[in-house]
């Protein structure tokens, strides 16, 4: 999977699966540092084993299959930009996932299409709670809740799609004034 | 990659491209299509499929069709895959479809009612 929106889809459908109704998702670019993190939290039942052992390729509790990929993607992606991937418990009962990246490493995966995927994501799954948190630097855009509490309200999915444009700006690397007027049109 | 914003009118165009996808979307609808989002299908290209298949139905302005996503199916070499789902409980599973293959399901079962049998699982 080259793409980091894709593997974000596939956090969310881990969580979705384990039965969690709340998911929330950060993206933070920290420009001077030169990261990019990406973290997935979610309100299910977190994990009933050791971090480790669900980073193996092997574990998986998916009926029917022997393998679980998805995190172990995600952790070699990360790994081969020189960042990492790490599981712990979080605030909202379930489990966070937490992927670092080098921004300026080659390997790096580029962010991909996240204008669809998040727009997608939201209105195929109008029962589940997002949040989005977009980071830049010191800045953070928060996907109002209110919109989300209501998926396929014309708000929702508006400002969803505009919060897509932003990712994209941030992708081409606009100035962080660049960026805040586009804050303000959003 | 869809156009930045840069003017009013680019967000207005924005909000009217949202407001048909909200139109397709909402109320109970004659077909559920359900598009299979495991890591192997995400992988394969279900992403892609699923919006190759809004934009299709868009573009037909069909509004009887419901779209929504789920997990693993349990068929990773069959990836990516769609459920067609009719108002009688029959299921259509399609796989190993690319963009040009889910644009003739759409036009072949959605809009014409004719399975695409080619292009079924067989189980
Ligand atoms: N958000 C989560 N909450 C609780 N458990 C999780 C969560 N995400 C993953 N897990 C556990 O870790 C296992 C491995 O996850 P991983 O994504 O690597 O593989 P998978 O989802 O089982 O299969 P695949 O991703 O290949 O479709 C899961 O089967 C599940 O038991
Ligand atoms: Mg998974």
């Amino acid at each position: 999977m080259r793409e980091l929106a894709l593997h974000l889809l596939d956090l969310v459908e881990n969580s979705i699966r384990v039965g969690a109704t709340r998911i929330g998702i950060h993206l933070q670019l920290d420009r001077a540092g030169d990261w990019l993190m990406l973290r997935v939290k979610d309100n299910g039942p977190g994990l009933s084993v050791r971090p480790e052992e669900a980073l193996n390729p092997f574990y998986t509790t998916k009926s029917g299959k022997r393998t679980g990929l998805g995190l172990s993607l995600l952790q070699s992606a990360a790994e081969q930009t020189g960042g990492g991937l790490g599981l712990w418990s979080c605030d909202w009962g379930g489990l966070e996932v937490w992927a670092k990246f080098r921004w300026s490493h080659v390997d790096r995966y580029p962010l991909g299409e996240w204008p669809e995927t998040l727009a997608g994501m939201v209105s195929t799954r109008p029962e589940i709670e997002f949040l989005f948190e977009l980071q830049l630097d010191d800045r953070i855009l928060t996907f109002q809740s209110t919109a989300l509490r209501n998926p396929e309200s014309t708000e929702a999915v508006d400002s969803i799609q505009l919060y897509g444009r932003v990712l994209e700006a941030l992708q081409s690397m606009l100035s962080v004034e660049e960026f805040r007027l586009f804050h303000e049109v959003v | 990659m869809a156009q930045r914003i840069a003017s009013p009118e680019d967000l207005k165009a924005v909000r009217e491209k949202a407001q048909q996808d909200i139109d397709l979307r909402s109320g109970q609808k004659e077909l559920r299509i359900t598009v299979h989002m495991g890591t192997c299908g995400i992988a394969a290209g279900a992403r892609d499929l699923l919006t190759v298949l809004m934009n299709e139905l868009q573009q037909n302005q069909v509004t009887y069709v419901s779209v929504t996503q789920t997990g693993c199916a349990g068929l990773c070499d069959q990836e990516p895959m769609i459920t067609i789902t009719d108002k009688n409980g029959s299921t259509f599973r399609y796989g190993r479809l690319s963009k040009a293959k889910v644009g003739e399901v759409v036009r072949g079962h959605v809009l014409r009612g004719q399975p695409m049998v080619e292009y079924l699982i067989k189980i």
